[in-house]
């Protein structure tokens, strides 16, 4: 592993091909050019990675047994539940956000995105960190329990909210039947069922069986991942003019809550034994908030919420803010901590 | 050729709707639909880029007898306007009739 400083690695980072494609993306919103990613191309490219994650993810829970990683597992639901909580507290009682918002936008800082994930990979990748493959498994158990936390966030202070006041609507609290088209949502979304059936294949083929695939899945991954956050960069900056609207308190919420939740992440990703490139990731993942499969969740549950707030925090502030400074972050906090 | 009148029924909501939608048609009495994908709009809903799956929109077309365009737009009125992007309009229309027409709804 290579000695680096923290500005060694954010040098590092964002003189990678990701990060710069992405910047290129938020650049050619920026000047109008008429850049664009066709649509069937955005939705094949996000098959492409999934399916690459998941397989390789398979084949290494495959390797080292389900048993061994149980307490990375209990680690990673933890955070899932642990991240929405306190940014619901924060948003609530610190932001003054309405219970709708604030769990709405915690939910999202509880799931995951699989892209950050993809893009951390790649730079522990270029400095030559293995993190434990299996945790791109991870990404499953986040992004649903993220949403549902957030979700079960806002029943719960709607109904303590009648209890307390006596609302005179009730139909909001007591919407039946939330849980099925909130886990079908999140479990069979496009995004979803790939990762989960490529994680259960390449667990029933095992190593030996997805080097078929490697041509395919795993040489141009590098260069399928670079037009993936040339499109992100282009949906990211059109978001980019929302921000000043969405205020100063969320602003901040989305730059520190990353690195707090990164930081958790990192530090539980040691104490459950994960090498350095493993506790980055967990870090990643703990910072990462998700903006595909929980904006959709959230629009179907929580309408009240406004999607302004939480698309604008989690992609227009918190994606960016992690491709650039995050993911070097959590990787020298890791080094810090637990390098030696 | 025999035409005969029917009700075209236009609805325009936001693609997380579109089971909810296919749901209450169907229980209302539609006996078809055709769904478009809509490419981006603006409203009182703000900007609905179509980049992410929350952010699309779809418009669905309906045939339907003029008390089943009523239930339907009723049911819409009632479950999805208040939290949703939604606009539904209909149109008086001539259908070309089909031999196996039974309750006044068909597919367009």
């Amino acid at each position: 592993m290579v000695d680096h400083t923290l500005l060694d690695a954010i040098g590092h980072n964002l003189t990678a091909p990701m990060p710069l494609f992405f910047a290129l993306g938020i650049l050619a919103t920026l000047i109008r050019s008429e850049l664009k990613v066709p649509d069937a191309l955005y939705i094949g490219l996000t098959l492409y990675l999934l399916a690459a994650i998941g397989l390789h993810g398979g084949a290494e829970i495959r390797e080292v047994g389900i048993i061994a990683i149980w307490m990375p597992i209990v680690a990673c639901f933890m955070l899932g539940s642990l991240i929405p909580v306190a940014g619901y507290f924060i948003l609530r009682y610190m932001g003054k956000f309405s219970i709708h918002d604030a769990a709405a936008i915690a939910g999202h800082y509880g799931s995951v995105s699989a892209v950050t994930f993809a893009v951390a990979t790649q730079f522990l990748s270029s400095l030559q960190v293995k993190p434990e493959g299996y945790l791109s498994a991870f990404l499953a158990i986040l992004e649903p329990t993220g949403v549902v936390v957030g979700i079960l966030l806002a029943r719960i202070a709607l109904q303590v909210e009648v209890q307390r006041h006596g609302a005179s609507d009730s139909s909001k609290t007591t919407r039946a039947g939330w849980i099925r088209p909130v886990l079908h949502e999140a479990l069979t979304g496009t995004g979803s069922m790939i990762l989960l059936g490529a994680l259960v294949i390449g667990y029933i083929s095992g190593p030996e069986g997805i080097a078929v695939t490697k041509p395919f899945f795993g040489d141009l991954f590098k260069g399928v991942l670079c037009l993936f956050m040339l499109e992100m960069g282009l949906v990211a900056g059109r978001r980019l003019a929302e921000v000043r609207a969405v205020g100063a308190f969320l602003i901040i919420f989305a730059i520190c809550m990353p690195i707090i939740d990164g930081t958790l992440g990192v530090l539980l990703g040691g104490l459950v034994g994960l090498s350095v490139g493993g506790a980055t990731m967990l870090g990643v993942m703990a910072a990462s908030a998700s903006y595909i499969a929980a904006p959709a969740a959230m629009r179907i549950s929580l309408p009240e919420a406004n999607p302004s707030f939480y698309l604008t925090a989690s992609l227009g502030i918190t994606f960016p803010f992690n491709i650039a400074m995050g993911i070097p972050l959590y990787f020298w906090l890791a080094k810090l901590v637990f390098g030696s | 050729m025999r035409m005969e009148k029917a009700v075209l029924l236009t609805i325009i909501t936001e693609r997380v709707m579109e089971p909810t939608l296919k749901e209450l048609v169907e229980r209302a009495g539609a006996q078809g639909y055709t769904i478009e994908d809509v490419a981006s709009g603006w409203g009182t809903h703000g900007n609905r880029t179509g980049d992410l799956e929350s952010d699309q929109t779809f418009k669905m077309l309906l045939i339907v007898s003029k008390t089943v365009a009523q239930l339907i737009l009723h049911e819409v009125e009632r479950t999805l306007q208040p939290e949703y992007a939604i606009t539904a309009f209909q149109h008086e229309v001539e259908v070309l009739s089909r031999a196996r027409t039974s309750s006044g709804s068909e597919t367009l």
